[in-house]
């Protein structure tokens, strides 16, 4: 996410100020992105969540340093598992120091797959534990770990079919 | 326009006291939820006052109704009056409780009506009270878990490992 403030505030404090209250919109809008990323199955969106070097745990991959990226990786394994996967996001704890930052997000994923021909849900519930950078004005992630909280699921005869 | 960053920055500190309060909750972290309200603090529906005792019913009822639990903060109106504040928070708590194959979920939807204080360059809870819009409990197939890192229910939780602060203006110790 790229905080486009600019300095054009009373004085350096009144700035600086600012810049955190901004910065902190910008760290909750790239974890509300990446989940449209993930939902709309989309690679590059992905992918400016995370900077050149990032390490998600999750997926085991170093971005820039894989075969893979972990947009790549991520689309790829949802493709095999999941039809209209959603992931919702809430319960945000931000802490920002300058250029960096650490957040616990927590999540909830919707899964619909299919159980010897019975549609299903699966439902996650987990946390993203973060390590954010803003580099060249940008924020994006250099450490993810994904913790599994509990998951269950939900068969239903009845559920409408949605998008592929 | 002006803008006022005060009231911005007011705002994310709230939310953040209220996000404490679940994150709290979820990791059965009495300090952190104590360092969320005022010492004479109230707690509407335990009809109890005093942030130690609060505290400590609100995670005894948690422990009592599952063996892991999600307090899922989502819409959250914020009014603000000088050094005082109401807030709307929409709340989806998911109260699991395992048992091999199946698990028990109840659910609740509802919201938490705070009252809050600004206490130094922070916010604290002067009353909490909570309602629940509609509720379920069912059994459901257990998920087996994930290769990820999984979850507890105490501050030996991994996120306890990156970021202790709790709230603004408080820190642990340490494990």
């Amino acid at each position: 996410m790229t905080n486009k403030l600019t300095p054009m505030a009373a004085d350096d404090t009144t700035y600086h100020r600012a810049l955190v209250a901004s910065d902190y919109q910008a760290l909750i809008e790239l974890q509300v992105s990446y989940c449209s990323a993930v939902d709309r199955g989309d690679i590059g969106a992905i992918d400016k969540s995370f900077h050149h070097g990032a390490i998600d745990e999750h997926v085991g991959i170093t971005q820039g340093f894989s075969d893979r990226t972990i947009g790549e990786t991520i689309v790829a394994a949802l493709s095999q598992v999941a039809a209209s996967p959603m992931h919702k996001v809430g319960t945000v704890t931000i802490k920002i120091d300058d250029d960096r930052a650490i957040a616990e997000t927590y999540f909830l994923s919707e899964h619909r797959f299919s159980i010897g021909g019975i549609m299903s849900v699966r439902l996650r519930s987990g946390r993203y534990l973060d390590q954010c950078e803003r580099r060249s004005g940008v924020w994006a992630i250099v450490h993810r770990v994904v913790v599994d909280d509990w998951a269950m699921t939900d068969q239903n005869r009845n559920m409408r079919r949605g998008p592929q | 326009m002006k803008i006022d960053i005060r009231k911005l920055e007011d705002k994310q500190a709230i939310y953040t006291v209220l996000a404490a309060v679940c994150r709290s909750l979820d990791r059965c972290d009495i300090a952190g939820l104590v360092a969320t309200m005022r010492p004479d603090a109230t707690n509407v529906d335990l009809e109890i006052s005093g942030r130690d005792a609060i505290s400590a019913a609100m995670i005894a009822k948690v422990v009592e109704e599952s063996d892991v639990s999600t307090h899922f903060l989502s819409n959250v109106l914020i009014d603000i009056d000088g050094d005082r504040a109401n807030v709307e928070a929409y709340l989806s708590s998911y109260l699991v409780t395992l048992g091999g194959e199946n698990c028990t979920v109840r659910t609740r939807s509802g919201r938490y009506l705070d009252q809050l204080q600004r206490e130094g360059t922070g916010w604290l809870i002067s009353s909490h009270s909570s309602i629940v819009d509609w509720a379920t409990c069912a059994e459901y197939r257990t998920v087996d878990r994930s290769r990820w890192q999984s979850g507890s229910r105490s501050i030996s939780d991994p996120s306890y490992d990156i970021l202790p602060i709790v709230c603004s203006y408080q820190e642990h110790d340490g494990k």
